[in-house]
């Protein structure tokens, strides 16, 4: 659908990415010094995954706003939307990987049993965004204001977050241990977009035990609370589109 | 005594006003200190309504704009949930209101007959079955394999008024939908909708036309200001619902 009428169709759901990967290497390759011999996988990894979560949260912050008028005239559970976005996305995101395939052949990458880490990482991701734009949804329908909020938040957190750079650089650097705690408790995809990368590369974490646990069981405990809020405040928030 | 496909009992529904002036903003500053002026923030568009509706029967509704029709609509179809009292249907509950609605421009025209039924409800195999007649019906040749966005609206109103009257609902709720397309389709609808009345459905309609009320419906109530006004008797209905149009 996404790509309904342009000549080169799917490719660009990868062309865009691979664009922004070529960017960031360069400039990597020019300002840093740290070595990381994955690092072309790592930041197209780090690329997909963050547009999969942005997508998510923004699209889901509008479901409701942007429906209204399938809305008003056909009842089915409001839940639906969020779910088709998610399965949409996740379908995308999956299709997009296939290009990882050759760039870990290159690498000599051969997957073992910490390949599970990956689709766990994915699964939580997604529960993440899911739980946020449960919340979001609903105050979008009283103030318009929550999708630019969004909006801004993501481009934000795609600079905090180790998206085209590694965890290692924030952890093993200049900043003081007590931040660097604080900082992973506050911004989960942190963890997770860690945890997809060693799934896929066998690298380190580089996070405790603890931290993972609590990361996520916040995770989990924000989507089923997101899923009650939104079941019991749908019924009001129709009534403001 | 049968069970009704539709019971409404008590039924409130509050709709929210827009916040004047500082809007949001001002309200989240200060809503938490004045508790007592809901009543300025919230309007009552149905109160205390009672409607059952027994199966194959055909009821109408009129009354002036704003008087809670289409909401009442919106609320049987499960649109909107109650805020106090009981709405209880049984069966499959269309509402045909407008057309069109959840068309997508860049799929087909029969690809779009799929997308809404199967948001109304339907299997993919009903939907095959269905599909040669909604085609048909609505006469748009072969643009039924072309994109949605090349069609002019007349052929869109026609394609989404065809689908939605081919639903089979059990329950079928009107909202003034009666014109669309040219003088040809006009009069073919208003048939379509005829013997969709005419059918096995329980029907609910609402509309400003005496004459389609007068001979389409069983019997008739009057809504003003949220609540029914009338008992059924048609000519009362009417004359209530001439009243209160003198009175704005």
């Amino acid at each position: 659908m996404r790509y309904h009428g342009s000549v080169l169709g799917y490719a660009w759901s990868i062309l865009e990415p691979l664009a922004l990967t070529v960017t960031f290497y360069i400039l990597f390759e020019i300002l840093s010094e740290s070595a990381d011999p994955h690092r072309p996988l790592n930041i197209l990894l780090g690329i997909l995954i963050w547009t999969f979560f942005s997508r998510l949260c923004i699209q889901g912050t509008v479901a409701l706003q942007r429906n209204s008028g399938l809305i008003q005239r056909v009842y089915f559970p409001r839940e639906l939307f969020h779910f088709s976005i998610a399965g949409f996305q996740l379908i995308h995101l999956v299709l997009s990987l296939f290009i990882l395939i050759p760039m870990m052949v290159h690498y000599d990458i051969i997957p073992s049993v910490s390949i599970l880490l990956f689709p766990a990482s994915i699964l939580l991701i997604c529960m993440l965004g899911l739980g946020i734009s449960f919340f979001t949804c609903i105050l979008q329908t009283r103030m318009r204001d929550i999708e630019h909020i969004i909006q801004v938040g993501l481009r934000i957190g795609f600079y905090l977050t180790p998206v085209f750079y590694n965890l290692e650089m924030i952890t093993s650097q200049r900043i003081p241990a007590a931040y660097v705690d604080a900082y992973l408790y506050a911004n989960p995809m942190a963890t997770y977009l860690t945890m997809a990368r060693s799934g896929l590369t066998g690298s380190e974490m580089g996070i405790s035990q603890h931290h993972l646990m609590v990361t996520i069981i916040g995770t989990i405990v924000l989507f089923f609370a997101g899923a009650i809020f939104f079941s019991r405040a749908e019924r009001k928030a129709v009534k403001y589109l | 005594m049968s069970l009704d496909a539709i019971e409404i009992e008590n039924l409130s529904l509050d709709f929210p006003r827009q916040p004047k002036g500082g809007g949001m903003l001002r309200e989240l500053l200060t809503g938490r200190f004045r508790k007592n002026d809901q009543r300025a923030r919230w309007f009552r568009a149905l109160d205390g309504l009672n409607l059952h509706v027994s199966p194959g029967e055909v009821v109408g509704i009129i009354g002036p704009n704003g008087g809670g029709k289409s909401t009442l609509l919106r609320v049987i179809a499960g649109i909107y949930a109650p805020d106090e009292g009981r709405v209880l249907t049984r069966g499959r509950v269309t509402l045909l209101s407008g057309v069109g609605t959840g068309f997508q421009r860049d799929l087909t025209g029969r690809e779009n007959i799929h997308l809404t039924g199967s948001i109304h409800g339907f299997e993919p195999a009903e939907l095959r079955r269905l599909e040669p007649e909604v085609i048909t019906f609505a006469g748009i040749g072969d643009f039924i394999d072309q994109p949605l966005r090349t069609y002019s609206s007349g052929m869109r109103a026609r394609l989404g008024f065809s689908i939605i009257s081919h639903m089979e609902p059990d329950i079928l709720l009107l909202d003034e939908v009666m014109s669309v397309g040219d003088h040809d389709f006009k009069t073919r609808s208003r048939k379509r909708i005829e013997e969709m009345v005419q059918g096995d459905a329980t029907v609910v309609i609402v509309s400003h036309s005496v004459s389609l009320l007068r001979q389409q419906c069983d019997r008739v109530h009057c809504l003003v200001d949220g609540k029914l006004v009338t008992d059924g008797d048609k000519e009362a209905a009417f004359e209530c619902y001439h009243r209160s149009e003198e009175e704005e």
